[in-house]
Order: C-alpha cells, then sequence, then structure tokens
C-alpha cells in the first residue's frame, strides 16, 4: 500500500515535468518545478495515512505490518526477546493449567456452583446414613443429598478377574448430579438404597472402552463383583468422572453393596457408623450462608435428639465443592500451595519482563534518530507511543506462542514424570486433565497483554516524547543519566525477585532433604507390602483367615525373607480406620467431643517387620486373639494428648461409647507418619487384626536381599494359593515413602520451585550483565580520558565494578525483606525447617552474589582493555 | 496566479467527483480535467489532491484500480462509484440552493427590507 502511494505520487510528478517540458521548459528544470509545485511530498503522504486510517482496525494491522518489518530486521534481537518472554508466559500458563484444573475446573454436570461438600463437626467429614436421610428430609435448602464411598473392588467377567476403581453411591446420586446416562440406564432415587437388593453396576466411560472395548452389548451383561452376581445397567458420559477429585471411577454401585455382614449391617441401622462422604445439590436461589445455618439448626437438633452417636455431628460445615478439593478435611492447604505456586512464576514473568524492557529501552536509544524524524514530519507523539506499544505487544504475543507451545512441552514432560506413579496400581484411575481451555487461555492472553504493555510503556513513553533538536544535536549518541537510572533499578529489582525464588527453591529443596531422612515410624528399607482383598472373589470370613495364615506360613518358609506380617494397612498407602475414642474414667466438658483417632489393625509379626519401636509395655501376640480381653498399642501423641503426666499402659479407651467396652493399652509405639506426611505428629494406635477383622489387608515381607526381586515371588505364592486372587498393590516400602501419599508432592513442589528459580537466576544475571556492560560502553570515554591521565586498570576494574555491585547489594538487601515476607506465608509447606532458616539464606545470597558479581566484573574487565588512543578518537 | 480566486473550502471534493462523473482518471488527469472545465480560472495545490482523492475513496464514492496511461505508463485510475453518483448528484443541489441563497442576500438593495 506505500508502495502503491508511493508509485501514484512519483506517476503524478513524472507526468507533469514531461509536459512541462513538451511546453519548452528544459528537462532538468521541468523535473524540478514539478516537484516544487507539488508541494511536500512526505507531508501528502502523511495526509494520505492518516485519511486512510480512520478506522481502529486498520491503523493497527498498519502498525503492526511496521512493526513486524522492524522485529524481522533485529531477527537475533526478537529471538532473545521471544525466548525469555516465552519461558516467562511459559511459566505461567503451565502452572496456572494445572491450578486450573485443581481448583477452577468445574465438575462435569449441570450447574456445577450448586453442588456442596458436606463436612461433619468432628473431622473425618463423614456422615452416617441415617443422619444423611435426615439432612436430606429437614434441611429444605438442598434439594439432594447423596451419599457416597470410594474404593476397590473385583470384577469378574468373561472369565477374567481385576480389580476396578468404584464408588459406592446412593440411588440419588445421578439424578441429584443430573448426570444422563451415554448408554443403558442410571440408578434412580431409592434404588439400591436397602440391605440385601440386587446388584446392578454403571460403568466409567474409560473403563468401559478399557476393560468392555467400548462393546454396546454390555449393558444387561451378567457380572460378579465381589462374587456377587451383578448386571451391568449402564455408561456414563465420558466428561463425567465421579466426586472423587483427581480420579477417574471405573465404576458405581449401588449402596445395597456394603449390606454384607456385621459391618454391612450397622449401615442402615448405626447413626454412629459414620462411611459416606456427602454431596449436596442446594435448590437454586439458595446461597451459602443460608444453607449453612439451616444445615446448623439440623445437625443440632439430630445431635440433641441422638446425643450418645450424634454429639459430634454439629457443626456441619457446607463448603462448594470446587474448596473441598481433594478433601473437604485438608483443602485448607491448598490456599497456600496454590497462592504460591501462582505468586512464584508471577516473579519470574515479572523478571523476564525486566529484561525485555532493559533490551528495548538499549533499542530505544538506538531508534531515537527515527523516532524524533517521524516526529519532525509530522507524526503525533500519541501516533509514535502506539507504534512502540504495538511492536512489544507483537513481540509479547510471539512470546505467548513461544510459551504456550513450552508450556505444553513442560506439562508433557510432568505428565511423564507423573507417569509411573499413576500408573502403578497405588494411584489407579488417577485423573487430571490439564488441557487448555479458555480459562488457561484467558490467563495467557491477559500474562501476554500486561507482558506487552510492561516492557512497552516506557520506551513508548520516551519516544512519544522524542525531540528532534536534542536528537540531532546530540549526535544520537547521548544516553541521558534518566535512563541509566531506569535501568538501574531494573537490576535491582531483579537481583531481588531471583533472590526471592531462590529462597523458595532452598527452603522447598532443604525441606524434601528433611523430609527424606527424616524418621518415619518404621524402617522402608527391604520391604515389600502387597495388598490383597480376598473377598473381592467372593471369600467369607473363615476362608479369609485361613488363606492370609496359609500365605504368611509359605512367606515365612522362603530362603531370603527375615520376617513376614500382615497389616490392614501400611503407611502412606490407605488411611485405615477411624473412629471416636472415649477415655475411661473422663468425663467431658459440655461441648467436648471424643476425638477422631485412626488406626490400623496389625498381627504380632508387623513390628518386628516394619521395626516400629515399642518404647513401653509390649508388642501383641498370638494370644491377643478374638476370645482374649481387647488390646492396643497407641503411639507416643495419643498417649501424651490423653493420659498427659500418666503411663499410657494399662490405661483403657473404647470406640463405641463413654461406658465400654473398653480397649486396654498394652504398648506405647514411636510417633511416624501414617496417612501422608505432614510436620505435626498425629495421633494412631494399633489393635490386634484379630480384633479387628478385615477382609482388606496387606502382607508385608522383610527380605535379607533386594527387596524388587521379591515382588513377583510373592504374586507367585499368592497365585499358586488362589489363582484368581487380584492383587491390588504391590510395592516396596521405598517406593511408598515416594509415592502419591508419601514425598512425591514434596518432591514435585521442590522440583519445580528450583527449574523456577534457576529460571530467575539466569534471568537476573543477564540484565546485571547488559546493565553494567551497557554502562561500562557508555563510559568509554571517561575511561579512556583517566586511562591517559594515568590510572591503573585496578582502578578502572574498581569503577566500573563498583557501580554493578551497589546494584547487586541493594537488590539482595530487598530480596532478603521481600523473601522473609513471602515465606512466612509458606510455613505450612516446610518439614523440619523454619521459614527463616538461616542455611538457606546464606546459601543463596553466597550463591546469587557470587554469579552476579561475576556478571559485574566480566564487563568491568573489558573496560579496563579500552585502548585511551581508539577511544579518544571514537569522540 | 494571484488573480486566481482560492478554491472555497470543501469544493474540492465535488470538484473531483464531477470531474470523474464524466470518466475514469488518473490523479494527475484530474488536476488536468478540472483546470480544462475552469478554463484554468481555478488552480489547484497538487498535493492536496491525493489526500482528497483517498478520503472520497475511503468513503467509498469513488474506486481505483491500476491500469495504463496514455503514454503506456502504469497509472491508478480513479471512476464514480453508484454511491459517489448519488453524492455528487446531492452536493450539487446544495451547491445550488446555497448558491442561490446567497445571490439573494447579495442582490438585497436597502429599502427592500
Amino acid at each position: 500500500m506505500e508502495r502503491d502511494m508511493d508509485a501514484e505520487l512519483r506517476f503524478h510528478i513524472e507526468a507533469y515535468a514531461e509536459d512541462l517540458a513538451r511546453g519548452g521548459v528544459p528537462p532538468e528544470e521541468a523535473q524540478r518545478r514539478a516537484r516544487l509545485e507539488f508541494g511536500g511530498l512526505e507531508q501528502t503522504k502523511e495526509e494520505c495515512r492518516d485519511v486512510r486510517g480512520v478506522t481502529v482496525v486498520h491503523s493497527l494491522l498498519q502498525d503492526s505490518r511496521y512493526g513486524l518489518r522492524m522485529l524481522r530486521k533485529s531477527p537475533g534481537l526478537t529471538t532473545i526477546v521471544v525466548i525469555t518472554l516465552g519461558l516467562g508466559i511459559g511459566a505461567n500458563s503451565s502452572i496456572f493449567s494445572v491450578l486450573n484444573e485443581w481448583l477452577l475446573h468445574p465438575l462435569s454436570v449441570p450447574h456445577p456452583e450448586q453442588i456442596m461438600a458436606l463436612a461433619n463437626g468432628s473431622g473425618g467429614g463423614r456422615f452416617s446414613y441415617l443422619d444423611l436421610l435426615d439432612l436430606g428430609n429437614q434441611a429444605r435448602v438442598f434439594s439432594d443429598v447423596i451419599g457416597y464411598d470410594s474404593g476397590y473392588a473385583g470384577l469378574s467377567a468373561d472369565g477374567k478377574a481385576g480389580q476396578f476403581t468404584c464408588s459406592t453411591v446412593t440411588g440419588n446420586y445421578f439424578s441429584a448430579l443430573e448426570v444422563k446416562p451415554l448408554l443403558g440406564r442410571l440408578f434412580v432415587p431409592g434404588e439400591g438404597d436397602q440391605p440385601g437388593e440386587a446388584l446392578n453396576l454403571v460403568l466409567g466411560y474409560s473403563f468401559w472402552q478399557k476393560r468392555f472395548a467400548g462393546d454396546p452389548a454390555v449393558i444387561g451383561k451378567h457380572i460378579a463383583v465381589n462374587g456377587r452376581p451383578a448386571t451391568i445397567i449402564g455408561v456414563v458420559p465420558p466428561e463425567f468422572h465421579g466426586l472423587l477429585f483427581a480420579f477417574d471411577m471405573d465404576g458405581y454401585l449401588p449402596l445395597t453393596m456394603m449390606s454384607e455382614g456385621e459391618e454391612g449391617n450397622s449401615l442402615w441401622t448405626d447413626r454412629g457408623d459414620r462411611s459416606l462422604m456427602s454431596f449436596a445439590r442446594l435448590r437454586p436461589g439458595i446461597n451459602l450462608a443460608q444453607a449453612n445455618s439451616a444445615v446448623d439448626v439440623v445437625a443440632k437438633r439430630l445431635a440433641a435428639q441422638y446425643p450418645t452417636t450424634d454429639k459430634g455431628l454439629a457443626p456441619v460445615r457446607v463448603i462448594p465443592e470446587r474448596r473441598a478439593r481433594p478433601a473437604p478435611q485438608v483443602s485448607s492447604f491448598v490456599p497456600v500451595i496454590a497462592g504460591l505456586f501462582l505468586v512464584l512464576p508471577a516473579l519470574v514473568l515479572l523478571l523476564a519482563c525486566m529484561n525485555v524492557a532493559n533490551i528495548l529501552l538499549a533499542r530505544a536509544a538506538a531508534r531515537q534518530q527515527e523516532m524524533a524524524i517521524r516526529a519532525a514530519i509530522g507524526a503525533g507523539g500519541w501516533r509514535l507511543i502506539r507504534q512502540m506499544l504495538t511492536e512489544s505487544l507483537l513481540l509479547a504475543l510471539i512470546g505467548g506462542i513461544a510459551g504456550t507451545v513450552f508450556g505444553e512441552l513442560a506439562i508433557a514432560a510432568a505428565g511423564s514424570l507423573l507417569h509411573p506413579v499413576t500408573t502403578s496400581s497405588a494411584g489407579a484411575g488417577f485423573h487430571m486433565d490439564c488441557s487448555f481451555d479458555w480459562k488457561v487461555f484467558a490467563y495467557t492472553m491477559a500474562a501476554v497483554v500486561c507482558t506487552g504493555i510492561l516492557v512497552g510503556l516506557w520506551p513508548a513513553v520516551r519516544a512519544g516524547r522524542a525531540n528532534l533538536n536534542t536528537v540531532l544535536h546530540e549526535g544520537g549518541r547521548s544516553d541521558p543519566a534518566g535512563r541509566l537510572r531506569l535501568r538501574s533499578s531494573l537490576v535491582v529489582a531483579q537481583i531481588a525477585g531471583s533472590l526471592m525464588l531462590l529462597v523458595v527453591a532452598g527452603l522447598l529443596l532443604r525441606s524434601l532433604r528433611h523430609a527424606e531422612h527424616m524418621f518415619l515410624g518404621f524402617d522402608p528399607d527391604h520391604v515389600v507390602s502387597v495388598m490383597l482383598d480376598p473377598h473381592e472373589v467372593g471369600y467369607d470370613q473363615v476362608r479369609t483367615k485361613n488363606f492370609y495364615r496359609e500365605l504368611e506360613r509359605r512367606l515365612r518358609a522362603l530362603p531370603s525373607v527375615e520376617s513376614a506380617s500382615l497389616a490392614l494397612t501400611v503407611p502412606l498407602t490407605y488411611p485405615g480406620q477411624n473412629g471416636p475414642v472415649y477415655v475411661e474414667g473422663h468425663v467431658p466438658g459440655p461441648n467436648e467431643q471424643a476425638p477422631q483417632i485412626t488406626y490400623n489393625g496389625v498381627d504380632p509379626g508387623y513390628f518386628p517387620t516394619m521395626r516400629v519401636p515399642l518404647l513401653r509395655g509390649r508388642i501383641f501376640t498370638d494370644s491377643d486373639n478374638e476370645t482374649a480381653p481387647p488390646v492396643a498399642i497407641v503411639n507416643q501423641t495419643m498417649a501424651r494428648r490423653l493420659w498427659p503426666n500418666e503411663d499410657a499402659v494399662g490405661k483403657r479407651f473404647s470406640l463405641k461409647s463413654a461406658s465400654g467396652p473398653f480397649i486396654q493399652v498394652v504398648g506405647v509405639a514411636a510417633d511416624g507418619q501414617y496417612w501422608f506426611i505432614t510436620s505435626d505428629p498425629q495421633p494412631y494406635f494399633y489393635v490386634p487384626l484379630d480384633q479387628d477383622y478385615d477382609s482388606l489387608a496387606s502382607v508385608q515381607v522383610r527380605t535379607s536381599g533386594s527387596p524388587q526381586p521379591m515382588i513377583p515371588v510373592m504374586q507367585r505364592e499368592i497365585l499358586s494359593l488362589a489363582p484368581d486372587m487380584p492383587i491390588l498393590q504391590a510395592a516396596t516400602m521405598e517406593q511408598t515413602v515416594h509415592g502419591l501419599a508419601g514425598l512425591f508432592i514434596f518432591e514435585l513442589a521442590a522440583s519445580l520451585a528450583g527449574v523456577l528459580g534457576i529460571l530467575g537466576l539466569v534471568l537476573a544475571v543477564v540484565g546485571t550483565y547488559g546493565v553494567v556492560s551497557f554502562a561500562a560502553a557508555r563510559r568509554t570515554h571517561e575511561i579512556g580520558v583517566r586511562m591517559a591521565l594515568g590510572a591503573a586498570r585496578a582502578d578502572i576494574l574498581k569503577l566500573i565494578s563498583r557501580q554493578g555491585l551497589v546494584l547487586v547489594g541493594s537488590g539482595v538487601l530487598v530480596g532478603l525483606l521481600a523473601a522473609f515476607a513471602l515465606t512466612r506465608a509458606m510455613s505450612k509447606l516446610l518439614m523440619g525447617v523454619s521459614p527463616s532458616d538461616p542455611v538457606t539464606y546464606l546459601g543463596v545470597i553466597i550463591l546469587l552474589g557470587t554469579v552476579s558479581s561475576l556478571a559485574c566484573w566480566i564487563p568491568a574487565r573489558r573496560a579496563t582493555h579500552v585502548d585511551p588512543m581508539v577511544a579518544l578518537r571514537y569522540e | 496566479m494571484s488573480q486566481q480566486p482560492d478554491l472555497l473550502q470543501g469544493t474540492l471534493d465535488m470538484l473531483i467527483l464531477k470531474a470523474l462523473s464524466l470518466g475514469p482518471l488518473h490523479g494527475y488527469g484530474v488536476l488536468l480535467r478540472i483546470q480544462q472545465i475552469s478554463k484554468d480560472r481555478l488552480e489547484i495545490q497538487q498535493g492536496s489532491l491525493y489526500p482528497a482523492l483517498y478520503r472520497l475513496e475511503d468513503q467509498g464514492w469513488i474506486a481505483s484500480e491500476w491500469g495504463e496511461s496514455e503514454n503506456k505508463r502504469k497509472a491508478k485510475y480513479y471512476r464514480l462509484t453508484a454511491a459517489g453518483r448519488r453524492q455528487l448528484q446531492a452536493e450539487v443541489e446544495q451547491w445550488n440552493r446555497m448558491a442561490a441563497i446567497i445571490a439573494g442576500i447579495l442582490q438585497t438593495k436597502p429599502g427592500e427590507l
């Protein structure tokens, strides 16, 4: 278009000159007169451009085209800027897309904002079936109250037995969530809510694809779940994964599934049997506060009506589903992690922006002449600012595209890092969809726009003020002190930001080191644990007990096995059981509730096999069986909390009521880590497995050799005893310690923060190097004079590097203050490390100080090699 | 040149439309045509012609395409569009009304009021 305009105007002038020549004017004179009479050529062009650019889009396109041409002209600079911004934006968009899935992604059901999690007062977050019925009937704020539990079950179909993850749900589960079947039908309200009903199974979409090859003929198929005959009645749509956060359920079973044996029957009759998680759907137009107060009234009424079982029910909290992830009880942890991992990448992006702003400022100096001349021939100030902003936004946009690519790569890399964890049997059904949706897009675009404005605004404003006179007088080589001051403060900010990133990374790394070497309450070395549930293939209690006894006997007979044991669960896998603990003789205060404490059922071999230190009393023996008086071993924390300043051995407590039946404490074991790794000690106790039957159990083996080869050996032994027994989990305790409930989250946080820290360090060093080099180059003339007057190289070195070191020092100081404030907020995430850990701070100061001093020293040294003659002649 | 009247504000657009209503022309041709019709009584500042042409094109009253000039050179030709023809008609009517009113005012003699 510019070219068209040129051609058109040239044609006009030439045609006129020809006409003049034809009229007898000499050709050269004709040319001169034609140009003269036409008037200001550039002015005309600018007017034409203005006339044309009446629409915003039009001029934007024009600016963009011009901007792109400028970027193409300096490909090296453009590449550096795009990579810098890409890394910054990529770090943000990838971490945001994880947080997006975690905290923002709504459930794939209609009106997800109406779905609330219910959590009861005495922890655990679980409810009894009868209490849920009353809550649903009496709290009119809900249209439905759902009860459900999730776990594993055995599925036999087409002659193949296997394990699947399933939710056992009340009949109103699907209708309350308004999920429509993909195939067949789903449960209807009331279906399966009684003991002894026929068992129907609804399949999850991906399990249907995987296990039944997506065959539509599965509807009506007869299968067996835990050895019980069942019928497949439907398949849920692919976007529905169930209500358990981060999991994709393989199947859904009705509540009647639980109606087996003594334990199952108490579900329908005992208000104290709190085994169901709960979600509810709010009626339209009801807000959270209304729901909370309505539920409170019902919970208090129930507590008054059934004091023995429901005293601890109130207060019941109503929590929006999104804020109840991953589980209502531990969700207080979440804002800290989420906040930290929004701040850290934002800091990295800020550092990247400062670097780019620095580069653009340097280039703005080089383009000062261009700007001044454009201003002189009639471009308005606003027009120049717009041009510069368009260019920086273009850079940010390309950086954003690069960032999205980097981000996707990072997520793919993280996914493959996660892969061994999620594909192990411990992480079966793990599901997290960090796909690029509109929220990630919006977040990335916001980052791009902020970045573009941030890096371009200052150079743009300067361009808008471009003054032809000063520029031309100063020969375009000048650089006012103001710009250097601005760039210096950018360096201070960069050093400070990178110090914060490094401190956070250092603390998380030290915390991980500590967690790795911390005493877990047992010795994970050389131990393998295999989890089984003979109930899944239809074994009854007698057969199960015989099976376990025979398995243990066979395993002990193996040559490399030092000891073997049986337990309900092992640490860092399943939480185990929990119940209210009533201490004998303790009169509770008016508002005091019996504490909920987690426990494990173990056999006598457990303590030596897991090497759990016993501090007082005795361990269990074979005579602690069903007929013997019930006993327990408590940990230090439980002993200290329930019987402060007393010897816990010999004391009694009950899991049923304040008046017994009682369990006698026979020993005190060392504290340890149980459900997941945390810094505060948890109360815990053990009961003999024979006195707390459960078909689900783990078999542990301590070997003298390497534990990994032991797994297939154990599998062989199990299958020779029971050929169709599904093995739910098989892992060395070392693997479990590094698994999802163990150190995994600490490792992930530390490596993420580490990557961001290194990124920040590199950006800060590059920024410092750039500014010091720039300052040195600006003083070339001065250095030449000084050297000509006899200054030694060492003096020059000191002169230049001092300037940089002052900046580094101020940056470190500012960074320290900011880091103190930031790390205080993350104390929850640190294990055994104080947020103001001196080792971390000192280490970071030394690292950052050394590297950035080097970044000052190198350009300073180069400045000393200035030849005075050359420097002076240059002027 | 000095005895030539200045071009009235806003009349250049109308003159361009009038010139183009007689047939497609390139920019220089428009200039020549106006001078020719006015019998050289009007002088147009050459530089101001092009912003006017671009403005008219932007408003959709004229359209342009590249063609060949009388002496075999590439030149950009403008022609009147249908909208331009209506616009010209409107402007001419308005101009005539205005001229009649102003003429009427100027012919007023003392005592006629």
